[in-house]
């Protein structure tokens, strides 16, 4: 046990002092990682208050004046043009609104996902909904009926989400996707290092003289991963978190702005679980941990060297990704029990699960359990790869 | 001089020492025992081995391999790569070694060095042994020579 230990603290050591590998897996993730993700929705936020709050041109064509009225109410600024396609697509306007033969035509750059033009177009609509329910009321009351006539009973949506779920918000696809993203991209540069590394700078051999078991080697070098693994996951929450509660305090208005919108994305998020939601959390996090440290050892000591080894290990995260990616579909799947027995989708499947309090214990236990049989077969896998003299030696 | 560069000198002793029972007080006197044997200073245990010239490392190396006074040491064209100082330093330390009661198989193209540390020769040609004797007997065979020696041997063994 003390040998692994001292294998580990060398890792460790070597990593602590190669300061690129420390800004990337300890520094990077909490200061870099909130930027990444609510800057953009911060500054969409920003476009979004400015759009709703300022006044945009738009084109107009044979539209009456109690309507261009309307527009002006809706802090739009209409002006006549003669090619609405064209002023539109050459943005001279945000959008353009042509009126004929009792039809409002509204032009705007509506591909390309969110844009001004967009806004302004939503704008347009709400002016032309005014003027529609005003109208109507007006011909009603011309013919003695009430408006009231319209909505004969009221539609009202509740969300029936678990609590969990509710509160979660972002957080329920994030907290897989930055487990899975940092336990892989914080451990590497220590598992590249402690194999391949050793392999290609010749220390491995004086280390292989030492009267130190093979299989404590291999246990020391794992620690050290999994420490810089766990290291590297935590400053990434911790900077999601931080960038969640600055993005809450100091930043309410932008965000509100982008949540009172159609399409309202429900930003930061906070874990509502019970200690022993957490607990959970974090024992698939650790059970997934020495998986991938367990793979990634195996890799690095088939590789002859460090580039080598990254180009084995890269990959490696494009199929953990991968579940992610499905993660958003997942309910419309009917999720059965043995989903949460398949390799790396059975964990994101478990995270996804807990987070949102639906995790069953029969789920858990089965992903729990078949996390550690196949990490149990990857350390294997590894340990046969260091005992064969044509892996270790293969230069 | 394959080294973890990025621990100290100290460091690089202190780790591969405890994998021999070397633990506390006992491990501080044995690096400070391979350190004064080969003349290792204190300032140079404290730096970081990339941070150390080849002479250096070289001294590391040997450092390491000795903590735990194995009876027998191998060394393979240690001063290759070394500057004059360096290489007097380890040619010193070779005798020192040897004159601890341990012995040491030293492995070189450079035939001064051989005579000067050694007790016995043996000439390797194509990984076969053709000659072991006593340094005398080499220096006989060469006419006092040892460079003399070893080139007559493979004549004649040819």
């Amino acid at each position: 046990m003390n040998e692994i230990l001292i294998i580990a603290r060398k890792e460790l050591l070597s990593v602590v002092r190669e300061r690129r590998v420390l800004f990337t897996t300890i520094i990077l993730p909490i200061v870099i990682m909130p930027l990444l993700m609510f800057g953009p929705i911060l500054l969409f936020g920003n476009v979004v208050q400015q759009t709703q709050e300022s006044a945009q041109k738009v084109g107009v064509v044979g539209v009456p004046a109690v309507v261009l009225e309307e527009l002006r109410k809706a802090r739009v600024e209409p002006v006549e043009i003669a090619n609405p396609q064209q002023v539109v697509q050459n943005r001279e306007v945000e959008a353009a609104l042509v009126f004929e033969n009792g039809t409002y035509t509204l032009y705007g750059r509506l591909s390309g996902g969110a844009t001004q033009s967009a806004l302004v177009v939503q704008k347009v609509q709400g002016a032309l909904r005014a003027y529609k329910d005003q109208v109507v009321a007006e011909r009603l009351r011309a013919k003695g009926i009430g408006p009231e006539v319209l909505e004969p009973f009221k539609v009202e949506t509740k969300d029936a989400s678990r609590e969990q779920e509710k509160a979660a918000g972002l957080f329920a696809f994030l907290i897989p996707y930055f487990l899975i993203v940092f336990i892989q991209a914080g451990g590497m540069p220590v598992a590249v290092d402690a194999t391949a590394g050793e392999k290609e700078k010749g220390t491995l051999e004086a280390l292989l003289a030492a009267p130190v078991p093979l299989v404590q080697i291999l246990l020391g070098k794992g620690l050290a991963v999994f420490v810089m693994s766990l290291l590297s996951t935590f400053a990434a929450i911790a900077g999601l978190l931080l960038g969640g509660g600055v993005l809450r305090n100091f930043f309410a208005e932008q965000l509100q702005a982008v949540q009172d919108g159609e399409n309202s994305v429900q930003l930061g998020g906070a874990l509502a679980l019970d200690p022993l939601g957490y607990l959970s959390i974090a024992l698939t996090a650790v059970l997934f941990a020495l998986l991938v440290i367990a793979i990634m050892i195996s890799l690095g000591l088939y590789a002859r060297t460090f580039k080598e080894a990254q180009s084995y290990m890269s990959p490696l995260m494009l199929v953990m990704i991968v579940p992610i990616l499905f993660l958003q579909f997942s309910d419309f799947l009917q999720l059965q029990d043995w989903y949460f027995a398949l390799p790396f989708v059975g964990v994101v499947l478990a995270l996804d699960s807990i987070v949102k309090g639906a995790a069953t214990a029969a789920q858990l236990g089965t992903t729990w359990a078949s996390t550690l049989l196949y990490a149990g077969l990857a350390l294997y896998l590894a340990y046969r790869n260091f005992q064969r003299e044509d892996v270790v030696f293969r230069n | 001089m394959r080294v973890y560069d990025r621990l100290t000198g100290y460091e690089v002793l202190d780790f591969f020492g405890s994998f021999y029972d070397l633990w506390g007080p006992k491990l501080r006197e044995r690096i400070a025992w391979a350190a004064d044997l080969l003349h290792i200073e204190q300032s140079v245990l404290n730096k970081q081995v990339k941070d150390m010239s080849t002479g250096m490392r070289q001294k590391i190396v040997i450092a390491r391999a000795i903590l735990h006074q194995p009876q027998v040491l191998l060394l393979d064209e240690a001063t290759a790569g070394l500057d004059v100082f360096a290489r007097r330093a380890l040619l010193d330390f070779v005798r020192a070694y040897v004159g601890l009661g341990k012995t040491l198989v030293y492995s070189t193209h450079v035939m001064s060095e051989a005579q000067e540390v050694c007790d016995r020769v043996g000439f390797v040609d194509k990984g076969l042994l053709v000659y072991e004797g006593s340094l005398q007997e080499a220096l006989e065979l060469g006419s006092g020579n040892l460079e003399r020696a070893f080139i007559r041997r493979l004549e004649q063994a040819a």
